[in-house]
């Protein structure tokens, strides 16, 4: 009996250990699966922040940073990884106040967007948003550098754009209410009259022209003008407009050649338009010349025809020669030292949309301070 | 009918220049002009006007480069300056205000006889 009870016992005894056994194998599975769910859900998680464009970082409430996605160098550009938000403070200096906005956002648990922070040569933005579950502090850094830039230019665009149309209106107002004045009080100074009635005149002419530049500028940007293709004699535009010319050089002591180098390629283009480039290059050319000497020259280059206009002039600083295609611009970075009474500074823009329309580009070929500039364009030729 | 004050307008627009000569001549001021920030320098030399009318927007040597230079000068550091402009950002006229401008005016929004009156508000009595 006691040996029955014995062996009774030994086997409750073996099967306690061996479900016992059981279960841990069960539970070592379950420990073991779920481990593999959470590394994927890790692995998930840092392939999420890590495919976010910009810099993440969340840090706790003791100011240390529990998970980033490492783009530091990418958007601070700094080859270490900061560990508290007293570190992240050092990158910025005195310039930014990152950690004060963090612990606004932590102690008060709100959403912080700082639009536009100057960091380097970039513009930043940086979004704080409290995490609730961590007690912490999540932080995004992106770079709107681009963004920002545009922005500034186009409120540039929009103040320029309004002086242009300002002066115009200021000189036309200004004057006939200075004549309505005149005429009122009994003065009779025809002279003088004649004279605000000129400017008034000049004006509204110099605004009508700028509308227009305004509106072409904004079909070409647009892409919405149509070119016409037809065979354009190239030589004898360029004689057209030396023509047009003739009698402003003659007042400013400027002399012209026409060299024709063609060897007569057919190019088809759009007349009135290759025209209004010829026209922009030579009226600039007589422009910034006083006394002295405008050529023009056509000759093939490759597979393509070349006309170059070049001038004596006053030529332009090596500094200044990369601004003078962009919009409003004067071959000056300032825009304060505009010269406004020298047209609107949307000639070459304009033409350079125009002529890469049709297949050519347009450039400087070279320019020296004091003793004057080349520019040339080019169309491509029919074969 | 005579003013002693002298009017200085600077203004490389030829029309402006003309318009605000006007206004100003009709009612017996002494006008001085120039068509750049360097030429005005110069007759600076020799004159010092009453009130000096400045645009912005000038090729070579801007309005703030104009200030910048006569506020350094013993001799024009306290000349009354008015912004005559048609620049009209923010930041140019927040910028402008480190000069000691008197006023910042946009020349579209004023009339002849308005310009007037901002223009004698800030000469002396005396100089009247």
């Amino acid at each position: 009996m006691e040996i029955a009870l014995a062996a009774l016992a030994f086997t409750l005894l073996v099967l306690l250990i061996l479900s016992h056994i059981r279960r841990e194998k069960v539970i070592n599975k379950l420990v073991e699966e779920r481990t593999v769910e959470l590394r994927a859900e890790k692995s998930k998680l840092q392939a999420a922040i890590s495919a976010i464009t910009g810099l993440l970082v969340i840090i706790d409430q003791k100011g240390t940073v529990i998970l980033s996605n490492h783009k530091y160098s990418e958007v601070l550009g700094i080859n270490y990884e900061p560990s508290t938000i007293a570190e992240i403070q050092q990158i910025f200096g005195g310039s930014y106040d990152i950690s004060g906005a963090y612990n606004v956002a932590l102690r008060q648990s709100r959403v912080i967007d700082h639009s536009s922070i100057e960091y380097k040569e970039k513009f930043l933005r940086v979004l704080f948003a409290p995490v609730q579950d961590t007690n912490g502090v999540l932080i995004l850094l992106g770079d709107v550098t681009e963004e920002e830039l545009l922005d500034r230019a186009r409120d540039e665009f929009f103040a320029i754009a309004s002086h242009e149309l300002r002066t115009p209106l200021t000189a036309i107002q200004g004057n006939l209410a200075m004549v309505l004045e005149y005429i009122d009080s009994g003065h009779v100074d025809h002279l003088k009259i004649l004279e605000m009635l000129k400017d008034a005149m000049n004006s509204s002419k110099r605004l009508i022209r700028i509308v227009h530049d305004f509106l072409d500028l904004s079909r070409l940007e647009q892409g919405r003008v149509k070119f016409e293709e037809q065979k354009v004699d190239l030589a004898k535009l360029a004689n057209e407009v030396l023509i047009e010319y003739e009698q402003e050089m003659k007042t400013k002591n400027i002399t012209y050649t026409f060299d024709n180098k063609s060897t007569g390629a057919a190019v088809f283009a759009d007349e009135d338009r290759v025209k209004q480039v010829i026209v922009n290059l030579v009226s600039n050319a007589v422009k910034y010349t006083q006394g002295g000497k405008v050529s023009v020259v056509l000759q093939p280059l490759g597979e393509m025809v070349e006309l170059q206009v070049s001038d004596t002039g006053i030529g332009i600083e090596p500094e200044n020669q990369k601004y003078l295609f962009r919009k409003f611009q004067q071959a000056g970075r300032n825009v304060l030292s505009r010269d406004t009474s020298q047209g609107t500074g949307l000639g070459l823009y304009i033409s350079r949309l125009v002529i890469r329309a049709m297949g050519g580009d347009v450039y400087l070929v070279r320019s020296e301070p004091n003793s004057g500039s080349t520019f040339g364009f080019t169309l491509p030729v029919k074969k | 009918m005579s003013n002693q004050a002298v009017i200085m307008i600077i203004d490389d627009d030829a029309s402006m220049v003309r318009l605000y000569t006007n206004i100003f001549q009709v009612e017996g001021y002494n006008v001085v002009s120039a068509s750049s920030g360097k030429e005005a320098l110069e007759k600076l030399q020799q004159l010092t006007p009453t009130v000096i009318l400045l645009d912005l927007m000038m090729p070579n040597m801007s309005g703030f480069d104009f200030l910048e230079q006569i506020r350094e000068s013993e001799k024009t550091k306290d000349v009354p300056v008015i912004v005559l402009t048609n620049l009209a950002t923010d930041d140019t006229q927040q910028e402008i205000q480190k000069y000691n401008v008197k006023k910042f005016l946009i020349k579209s929004d004023y009339m002849p006889k308005q310009i007037l009156e901002e223009v004698q508000s800030v000469i002396p009595q005396t100089d009247k």
